[in-house]
Formats: structure tokens, sequence, C-alpha cells
């Protein structure tokens, strides 16, 4: 086998069974690997209506044919679910060096059912794989959990993935951790996981994946890696890592300030790349085999938050800084490092105490609900305090453990303080001035719920098919805008084009589908580093499966169809495709005409289901489904 | 006169990316470029993401008996077994080795002669952690 490893896992924790199974043909060739794997399977095995905690739902971990070759930044491993806190298809993606051992071990993915009657790890070690008892574990953070798996197996030489006590205990934002720093599991994957009763996946290889067409595979890698290491946008973050972002949020008046009250971002000087590196920043870091190592290490050496991590990412940054009114840098380290340790997604844990702090601000909540905190905006101290509670499940923390959804039903009338969409709370998103509205488009429609990790950054406005759609000069002004230093504004020009954006997100859902597929890093497609010719050209020289550009966009359109199909059969309907009611209504403010016109956002919503191949209530159309191969699927669901 | 080449780690500036692991399998393999490997590779990336310590090792001498080196050594506050840094390829661990065969590994700069452009690991390596040295000296 070229590429793929060849091999899946099908582990049922119920029974302790592990069987080893052929990767299908099919399933390598229709849906490539990562995500696509774990879509069909979702759909497939999954029955609708089925308790994401419970023994019937899946939790799948996989990589792809590219995981673990030259071909630069292919990282990722993704973890899918049917998600606890949204109830629909769930996902995330992490990197480290997780992926590449379990290819390396000889597996594209494993697949999890049932429940362990007791905490339990897998060990893969090449073709020995086993159940081991994981009770010593049970309660450990992930990083002591990685310490002391390395010493019981007297290897550093694995990759480790696994939940802390946040998944133990099932909060429903709770993420897994891969080598102490690479998170992944939005949607509460990591509750899914504990669910389980699974503490640990632990993969060490010593096989090599292979390569079909050796010289073609080389030139292609190289020429992808000097394609990386040429583009401004990833040699930027290279420099800077994603904290860039404040200044560029700044700019464009879009950074989410209080709970997404307001898009100022007071203080941002303090937030900057150029605060970080002067105060805390220790090195940089890459993922397996990438030349950007956009990852910026931490160091807090003294004080009340002295801490070190990972990276200290705009993912990390806002949702303990601007998004909870706090222009602390060190205690946001903190609370990131934290986070890592007990295993809390930081978009949703800060999504989720900023609607706290909301509710607590319009007196919906008082110190005897919050076990005598106080939850003014900008309080580090509740806030560490807090975090420790949601993964503990303690007092007032058990409420937030539900996510900001699942609390609010908990809180009287605080439902006016949530900023969620399908209840995954919305990661930074206000439509400022300088918001593209492609972005308020994917926060609205992206089948995991507010998050635009289905598209709408990715600054494909010059790409030909949509040239060749809405012309070069109208194409110009779609996409996401940018803000680099020194450069000023990128990609979109106009931020008040509704028109043609849903054109747009279309091909950037597919485009995502095959970048998470093929478990690629996105930063390398934003203003076009890697493009799927190149992409196609690895994949082929890589697996000996000829595949042009077209063929594997088409394979992501078949894979985003099957997710929107899971979420449909569990009820998901046009109603659900929506905004936060506080972002709708255009308001002129002393920075710009910020807030989405309702009536137009409608009419880009039927546009993108159009541009889809749904009906309006954003149902896959059989004519749709069957071009895509896909023709089972649409028996399952309502027709369109 | 004759030509030593030297390979110069500066470990502050690795980023633990191990694309120099994965270039070295790779052009190593037979037909070359035809597998992805770091088990065969004869760079190994020493890595402790805690600790933001990235270090590469070039596989160096092969030896029959274990040392007696059991010295700790301090990084940055924290203690490491003096194997950590140590090049040998040894009976007392799989470090390069070739896992079917057992094989000690050892770094060739690329073979006779060295690529155009350094050894592939130099060539990968974006942050110049690695850098190609040639230096005359006497015979």
């Amino acid at each position: 086998m070229y590429g793929w490893a060849g091999q899946q896992i099908r582990v049922n924790l119920t029974e302790g069974e592990i069987v080893k199974e052929e990767t299908p043909e099919n399933l390598r060739l229709e849906y490539l690997g990562g995500r696509g794997f774990q879509s069909k399977a979702l759909f497939d095995e999954v029955r609708p209506g089925t308790d994401p905690l419970g023994p019937e739902n899946i939790l799948l971990v996989g990589a792809s044919p590219l995981v673990g070759t030259l071909a630069p930044a292919m990282a990722r491993w993704t973890v899918s679910a049917k998600s606890p806190l949204t109830g629909l298809i769930g996902n995330g993606s992490g990197s480290g060096t997780f992926a590449a051992q379990l290819k390396y071990a000889g597996y594209d993915q494993i697949i999890f059912h049932g429940q362990s009657p007791r905490p339990v790890y897998l060990f893969i070690d090449d073709d020995r794989i086993e159940l081991r008892d994981a009770s010593h574990l049970w309660g450990k953070t992930t990083w002591e959990t990685q310490d002391s798996i390395i010493e019981e197996l007297h290897r550093d030489d694995i990759g480790v993935l696994c939940i802390g006590p946040a998944g133990e205990n099932l909060v429903r934002i709770a993420k897994l951790i891969s080598d102490k720093v690479s998170a992944g599991g939005k949607c509460g994957m990591g509750a899914v996981m504990g669910s389980k009763n699974l503490k640990a996946v632990v993969a060490r290889g010593t096989k090599p994946v292979n390569i079909a067409r050796p010289e073609e595979f080389y030139k292609a890698a190289r020429e992808a890696h000097e394609r990386v290491i040429a583009a401004p946008y990833c040699m930027m973050l290279s420099k800077e890592g994603t904290i860039y972002l404040p200044l560029q949020e700044a700019m464009k008046g879009s950074a989410t300030t209080r709970n997404s009250q307001a898009g100022g971002l007071e203080g941002w000087e303090k937030l900057t790349s150029d605060a970080f590196e002067a105060q805390y920043a220790v090195r940089h870091m890459a993922c397996f085999g990438c030349p950007i190592a956009c990852k910026h290490c931490y160091e807090v050496k003294d004080g009340p938050f002295a801490t070190r991590g990972g990276a200290n990412e705009y993912g990390t940054l806002y949702p303990f800084t601007t998004k909870v009114g706090s222009d602390n840098l060190a205690a946001s380290l903190f609370l990131t490092t934290m986070c890592d340790q007990l295993g809390i997604d930081t978009h949703s844990c800060g999504g989720t105490i900023s609607f706290a702090m909301e509710a607590w601000e319009r007196g919906l909540l008082n110190s005897e609900d919050t076990d005598g905190l106080d939850l003014s905006w900008g309080n580090t101290d509740t806030m560490v305090q807090l975090v420790r509670k949601i993964a503990y499940r303690e007092g007032f923390g058990n409420i937030l453990a539900e996510g900001s959804k699942g609390a609010s039903r908990q809180i009287k009338g605080s439902e006016v303080c949530l900023v969620e969409t399908k209840g995954l709370e919305c990661s930074n998103f206000f439509p400022g001035e300088k918001e593209s509205k492609i972005v308020a488009l994917a926060f609205a429609t992206t089948p995991i719920g507010g998050s635009f990790h289905r598209g709408g950054y990715l600054m494909l406005g010059n790409h030909p098919r949509i040239v060749k759609a809405l012309g070069a000069e109208y194409a110009k002004r779609l996409g996401y805008i940018g803000y680099v230093k020194g450069v000023g504004f990128t990609g979109g020009t106009d931020s008040t084009a509704y028109e043609g954006q849903g054109l747009l997100l279309a091909l950037e859902n597919d485009m995502l589908a095959v970048i998470d597929s093929l478990e690629s890093c996105t930063f390398l497609f934003v203003e076009g580093a890697f493009d799927e010719h190149l992409f196609a050209r690895l994949f082929s020289a890589a697996t000996g499966y000829d595949m042009d550009g077209d063929t594997l966009i088409k394979a992501g359109e078949r894979i985003f169809n099957i997710e929107k199909a899971f979420n449909v059969r569990e009820g998901m309907r046009r109603k659900d495709d929506t905004l936060p009611r506080r972002f709708f209504g255009e308001k002129t403010t002393p920075r710009g005409v910020i807030g989405i016109n309702e009536a137009k956002f409608k009419a880009l919503i039927d546009e993108y289901y159009q541009a889809r191949g749904w009906d309006m209530e954003g149902i896959p159309t059989r004519k749709k489904l069957e071009e895509l191969n896909l023709g089972y699927v649409a028996e399952q669901i309502p027709a369109a | 006169m004759k030509t030593i080449k030297m390979i110069k780690i500066d470990a502050d500036k690795c980023t633990g990316c191990q694309s120099c692991e994965l270039v070295c399998s790779a052009f190593h393999a037979e037909p070359k470029y035809s597998i992805n490997n770091p088990r065969t590779s004869r760079i190994r990336v020493f890595r402790d993401v805690e600790n933001h310590l990235f270090f590469p090792r070039f596989a160096g001498p092969y030896t029959d008996v274990e040392c007696l080196g059991r010295n700790p050594l301090v990084i940055n506050g924290k203690e490491y077994p003096e194997c950590t840094l140590c090049p040998a390829s040894c009976p007392t661990r799989e470090l390069f080795k070739e896992p079917d065969t057992g094989i000690a590994l050892k770094c060739d700069m690329c073979g006779e002669p060295t690529p155009e452009g350094g050894p592939m690991c130099v060539q990968w390596c974006e942050k110049d952690a690695l850098t190609y040295v040639e230096r005359e000296v006497s015979d």
C-alpha cells in the first residue's frame, strides 16, 4: 500500500475486542482520509437520536495518506463523533506527532465503539495492539498522563493523545491533547472519549510510509516546501504566529469584546505579537514536518500567573482576553496552559465564561449562584477558579460545564447572552465594519456550529472558478479581509459585498474538506501558497492513484454533503443556519457601520444553498447527492 | 590538505519539525525517496515540548558495548540522562538502528560526493539549525 497505511483498527470497548481491517479502497478514493473517513463512518454507523455520551456513539481518530511523508505540514489528526455540545456532527483537529506515529505503526484510523467498564488506554506498538488498564491515570492532567505513560512504557518515542479531568467528567466543552500542547476536539470530543472510559491512545510505529512514485513525489514535496517558505503569509506566521491577529482585528474593528457586545479591542496594544515577544516568548515550535513553526512557546517567569506552555495562539488568546474584557496577557497564557492540562477547549471555555459574565452584568446571576465569585469583566482570578470548577464540575462550574447553551437553560433569562450557533460558542466573530460577510455566512452555516473551520478565511476570491462565475473585477471584492503589518489590507476588498459570498463559501467548504481529510495545515492555503493542483500532485505521486485538483474538490464536496446530511437527519433545518441575534441590524458607530443586514443575509443564505445544490430548507437534493455518488444517503434524509 | 565535512548544530534555532529526519530516511531509501520513516533516519531530534528543548543528533559511532556514562545532564534546570544527547548507536537503545534488521546507521554526509547545496537535512532545515561546514586541514 502506498500513501495510506492500508489498515484501520476497530475497538469494541464494551467487550474489549480489537479487530484490524483493511481500509477499503472505495473509502480511500472517495473520502481520502482523516475527516472524510470519519464523516462517512458517522453517517453510516451512528443512528439518528443517538445519545452522544452513550455507548452507541462512536469515536474516530485518524490520519491521512500524506501524514508522515515529506510533504510539508501534513501533521494533523482529526477526531470525530456525534457532539455532546451540539447534538450534531462534531469534530476537532490537532497536530503534534501522534498522527505520524499512527501511520508509522501501520494504521489510517481507529474506530472506538461501546463503553469500557473501567478506565483503559489503547496502546499501539506496530502490530501489537492492546487495551491497558488506566485506573492509575484517571484523574491525572494531560501532562501528568503523558509523563506517566512514558515512564510506564520506558519509551519516549511515542505519540500520546489523551483527555484530562474535563473529559473524564463529561464536560461538554472538553478536548483532546497530543504532545502536551497540541489541542483538538471542538464540540466536546473529550467528553465522548471520557464517556467511553478511554483515557488515552498511544501509538508507536517503526514502519515506513511508502511512496508510489518516489522521484515525482520528492519533486512535488520540494516544490511545496519552497512555495511555503516563499509565501508572505506563511513567513509572517513564522515570525509572529497567529497572534498577528490582535493588530488585524484592531484595524478591522472586528475583535469581539465582552462576549461580543462590542467590536472594539481596548488594550489590544498589550496583546500584540510585539508585546508577547518582548515579555514571554521563549522559542518557536513546529508541528511535524512543517517549515513554518507558527507555535510560539511561552514562559511567564514569576508573579501570580507564572506558567509555561506550547503555543500562544489567537485561538487561546482572545477567549481569555477581549472576549472576557481583560487585557492581561500573562493571565491568558496561564489559562491556556490550564486548559491544555485539564483538557478544555479554549474557544468554548472563554465563550462560556463570557456568557456567564454578561449574565452577571445583567443581574441574572448573583454571588449566591456563583459560589461567591465576582464575575465582573476582566476578573482574572475568577476566570482561573472557573476553569478549575468547570473541569471538575464543582459548584457553579457544574452548570458552565454544559457549555453556554446548556448553562443558559439553568440560568433564567440568560438566553439573550448566548453567542453561539448550533450550540457551539462562536469563535472570534464580530461583524465589524471591515469584516467580510463571508465570515458571517460561515459562522451561520458551518455544520459543526459557530466556527469558521469550514470556510470563510481562505481568500479564494481569485480562484479560477470564482473568477469564471463572477468576473475578475467583482470576484476581487469577495472573501476574507486580512491585514498585515507593513502591507495593509489583504484578501477581499469589499466588506459590504453580500452577493457572491455564497458561491465562494461553497468552494471554501469543499477545499477545507480536502485539506482536513488529507490532514494538512490550512495555513498553507491562505493566500495560495498551496492549491488543489499541487495537492493533487502530492496525492497522486504518494498513493499511485491519479487524481486531479477538480476530482479532489469533488471528494471535498462529497465529504461536506455527507456531514450536512448527518445534521439534516438529526433534524437540522434552515432556522439553525443563523447567527446570534445581536449581530443582526446595521448600526452606525464611531468605528463605521457594523452588523449584518438581515434581508441581505437571508438572500445570501438562499444563494449559498443554491450554490450547494440544496433546497431552501438547506436539505441536499437527491440530484446533488446522486451526482456525488451518495444516492444511499438520500434514502435516509427527508426529500428536498 | 584534506577537507573535513561537518554539520554544525545550533540547537537554539531548532523548532523540532523533524523535516531533517524525513528527508534523511527518504534519501537513503532504495529506491531513493520511496519511503518516509524517521526510524531509519541518521539524524533524530530529541524533543521535550514542555521544556521547549529540541536537539538534533547525528548518528555517530557504532559501539558494541554500553558505556559507563550515566552522568546526569542539566539543561534549563531540568535533569536528563546523558544518553539524551549521545549520538552513538549502542546496545542499550534502538536509536540509530534499522528497525527490521538492527543494523547500525551512521551519517554519511549523504555519500560521495556530498549533494550540491549540502547534505539533505541541511537543505531542508529552514531555520538554520543545521549548517554545512567544510574545513581544510593539513594531512
